[in-house]
């Protein structure tokens, strides 16, 4: 019997304590949000707030999809230590290739008119040959790159098929995602692709407010 | 507001995969230690015996995996050589040398066997990758990797069954 | 872009589409606001694109053409897909405004040109409507500044201009100022052409530097027009703020154009990129081998010599995401064959009584339970009652009463 989890499901019959461990395994291991309909400890208000301290002890949170689907992601603050740990940072190759591949997956059809949904998902692929051909980056660097973030489900890779050119998209990690780090994401992105937007502007203008008031409390 | 350091470790551990410490060190509370000796693999640790097995039940896809029989039957290849002790747990097991795991899997497979080795290496590697193997290229050997401790004893009957059935590793080369 | 080509023509012979429409009234629309100055009463504007691209069509027509011109039966043939009252009563106005003048190369023939201004105007126009002036306004600053410099330059020439850039930008201000007080969409569609970017603030703080530094007795003008740049600044980074603040987690993506973010992907360096997912981290693979799955992947896997006739498969393609859950018509049948073994024949069994076994396989066994409950096609269900038993020796140390059952089907 786990410790860890012991204090949370104690109290639980074996019926609620099966729901909660099957949510808890569902949000954290599944390649897409579950939908709370087949989990009753998603869906009654008292038991996922268990299973969100279950989350919490290893730094983890639910996060809320469409309506009434959920998974799991890193609590924000905890996501905010890790990244201080050069350990934890994905390498600058497979970070500067995911950069390309949500830019043309997500910013430019988004910036088209082409995207209903407010996600990172996208059904529009980045073609190899935009990446190979029209960016900065040495092309043995590139296919080593791809391939990890492939393993590690942060790209998905989209077989040419019919009309439909091939091509990466981001892949199901983007789920886990919190909303602020979505926001932020979205922001970091506009910080570099037009630093001199006033959109730009605004960001950073509302980051120097929020340090400030940090500085002051401490 | 600095987030509580035994939790910090756990979520660390998740970006990591599957991080090692020295056997001196303590192992920190809320994960499984697999240690071989030396080193400990901190685990982590699940609730009431789940494993992410148990999303099949619910009919929910887990994260997608390239190729997955494939990978299965590389990492059968492997164990059948480097899981000699089929009454013991696979954990730690022992060095097998990467060559035989290589002819193992050639037997496994239809087609050429150039190719079949080849294949067999980039998986061996994202074996490696995932903890489910130790690999040392330059010694070209291999060994169980710390999740296999992860697997539960009561379920690996129909495993030892298999892995018993295998043929040995025949190697070319052979005398 | 020749709209006397085939192409053009061919392309117009189909129904206006929806996008044909919207471009239309944006046309008319930027038309009606740049004339409203000129015009003698709200009706002297066409309320009609169609009316538009009669006119544009002509004028491309003119400039093919050259110096001859264009007869009249030319202008007629250029402009054929459009009914012939049309076409009159545009030569009439177009005649009428100077933008298409009667000349005689010879005696007794009557040709047709164009006015440069009249096409000037057009594709001022078509520029308006791409950026709402953004790129005039560049155009506008830059004169200036050469104005400035220019030695002939006059104290009330340039009074005039610095006038006119600040009635410019307050009026700009007020529509942004309407448009951040309103709804977040229209924001988020209008924003981009009205507000301004750093550079066009900064050009336009030289510009008013430099006026003063000229002609230091226009600083009444010089403080209007500086007033009107701050209040532009200021109502650009409010509609900035509101949008930054606004609810979406990918929707102001858009706010830079297509172009600008294909400009950064391709010339971006590694680092750049890199940066931009700095303090994002992310789960390492941990992909989730069972040992079922492994000896399934075995035996189910191809062979030098098969042991056995090869298993039928689907002919469906594979699902792609899971290679590891089976068919559904297996898990069905899966989860009659476990129902079936847990009555035993009878129709119903008190749940505590079945996991009364280890709890890893009583957790696995109430994971089907339920999922045979949840199955529409599967004629059974799990009832729970209300009371618990506590069973201080036992694992789990409570048990809830329920049944599994039959149902009626």
């Amino acid at each position: 019997m786990s410790e860890l989890f012991e204090p949370l499901l104690r109290s639980y019959d074996e019926r609620r304590r099966a729901e909660l461990v099957a949510a808890y395994m569902a949000v954290e291991h599944a390649a897409a949000p579950v939908p709370e309909v087949r989990f009753a400890a998603l869906r009654e208000p008292a038991l996922r707030r268990t299973v969100e301290a279950m989350l919490g002890l290893s730094g983890r949170t639910l996060v809320r999809a469409a309506t009434k689907e959920w998974i799991s992601g890193y609590r924000d603050e905890v996501a905010a230590e890790l990244a201080a740990d050069p350990d934890c940072a994905p390498p600058a190759d497979e970070r500067a290739v995911l950069t390309l591949v949500l830019i043309h997956s997500v910013a430019i059809p988004r910036a088209a008119g082409l995207l209903a949904d407010d996600s990172w998902q996208s059904p529009f692929p980045t073609p190899v040959e935009e990446l190979r051909r029209r960016s900065q980056l040495p092309i043995g660097e590139l296919e080593a790159a791809l391939r990890r973030l492939r393993v590690a489900g942060l790209v998905t890779q989209v077989k040419a098929g019919g009309d439909e050119a091939g091509g990466f998209v981001p892949g199901p990690q983007f789920h886990r995602l919190t909303d602020a780090a979505r926001r932020r994401l979205q922001e970091e992105l506009i910080l570099a692709a037009g630093p001199d937007s006033p959109l730009a502007a605004a960001i950073r203008a509302r980051r120097r407010g929020r340090s400030n008031i940090q500085g002051d409390s401490k | 507001m600095s987030v509580d350091p035994q939790v910090l470790a756990r979520a660390r551990a998740r970006v990591l995969g599957v991080p090692s410490i020295t056997v001196a060190e303590p192992v920190p509370p809320g994960f499984t230690g697999a240690s071989d000796g030396t080193r400990v693999w901190l685990l982590p640790e699940w609730p009431d015996g789940a494993t992410p097995a148990l999303l099949e039940e619910y009919d929910t896809a887990p994260m997608p995996l390239d190729r997955p029989g494939q990978a299965r039957r590389v990492l059968a290849a492997a164990l059948r050589c480097c899981w000699p002790r089929l009454d013991d747990a696979p954990w730690p097991g022992q060095d097998a040398l990467v060559i035989d795991v290589l002819e193992v899997y050639v037997g496994l497979s239809r087609g050429d066997a150039d190719l079949a080795r080849r294949w067999a290496t980039g998986e061996l590697r994202r074996l490696a990758d995932t903890g489910w193997l130790l690999l040392d290229e330059a010694a070209g050997t291999v060994r169980p990797g710390p999740r296999v401790a992860l697997w539960a004893d009561e379920t690996l009957g129909p495993l030892r069954d298999l892995l018993r059935r295998l043929p040995e590793p025949v190697r070319e080369d052979a005398p | 872009m020749s709209p006397t080509s085939d192409d053009a023509f061919a392309a117009r012979d189909d129904a206006p589409s929806l996008d044909d429409v919207l471009e239309g009234e944006a046309v008319l629309g930027v038309y009606r606001q740049m004339f409203a100055a000129l015009a003698r009463d709200s009706g002297a504007v066409v309320d009609d694109p169609e009316l538009v691209d009669v006119a544009e069509t002509l004028l491309a027509a003119f400039a093919d053409a050259g110096e001859e011109g264009l007869s009249r039966e030319q202008m007629r043939y250029v402009c054929r897909r459009y009914p012939a009252e049309v076409f009159d009563n545009r030569l009439r106005v177009l005649k009428g405004l100077g933008a298409v003048r009667e000349v005689f190369p010879k005696p007794n023939q009557l040709r047709y040109r164009a006015s440069f201004t009249s096409v000037v105007g057009l594709m001022f126009v078509r520029r308006m409507m791409l950026d709402g002036g953004q790129s005039e306004m560049h155009r506008l600053l830059a004169l200036e500044q050469l104005n400035v410099a220019d030695p002939r330059m006059t104290p009330a020439q340039a009074r005039d201009g610095a006038d006119g850039l600040a009635r410019a930008f307050r009026l700009w201000s007020v529509e942004l100022l309407t448009l951040t007080n309103g709804t977040i969409e229209e924001l988020r569609e209008q924003a981009p052409k009205l507000w301004g970017t750093e550079e066009i603030l900064q050009r336009a703080e030289r510009l008013h530097g430099a006026i003063l530094r000229r002609w230091p007795q226009l600083d009444r003008t010089c403080t209007d027009l500086r007033a009107a740049i701050y209040a532009y600044g200021d109502a650009s980074r409010r509609a900035a703020a509101r949008l930054s603040d606004s609810a979406g987690t990918t929707r102001n993506l858009t706010l830079l154009p297509p172009e600008t973010w294909r400009t950064f992907a391709r010339t971006a360096t590694r680092e750049e990129l890199a940066a931009v997912l700095d303090g994002f981290v992310f789960d390492a693979p941990a992909p989730w081998h069972e040992p079922s799955a492994v000896v399934a992947a075995v035996e189910d896997g191809p062979r030098a010599t098969p042991p056995r006739p090869a298993p039928p498969r689907p002919s469906v393609p594979d699902p792609g995401l899971s290679g590891d859950t089976g068919s559904d018509a297996t898990a069905v049948e899966r989860l009659r064959t476990v129902a079936e073994q847990v009555l035993r024949g009878r129709d119903r069994v008190a749940v505590q009584d079945v996991l009364d076994q280890d709890w890893v396989t009583a957790r696995r066994l109430l994971a089907d339970l339920s999922s045979v409950h949840l199955h529409p096609e599967l004629p059974y269900r799990l009832a729970w009652g209300d009371g618990m038993a506590a069973r201080p020796d036992g694992s789990p140390t409570w048990v809830s009463s329920g049944v599994f059952e039959r149902t009626g089907r």
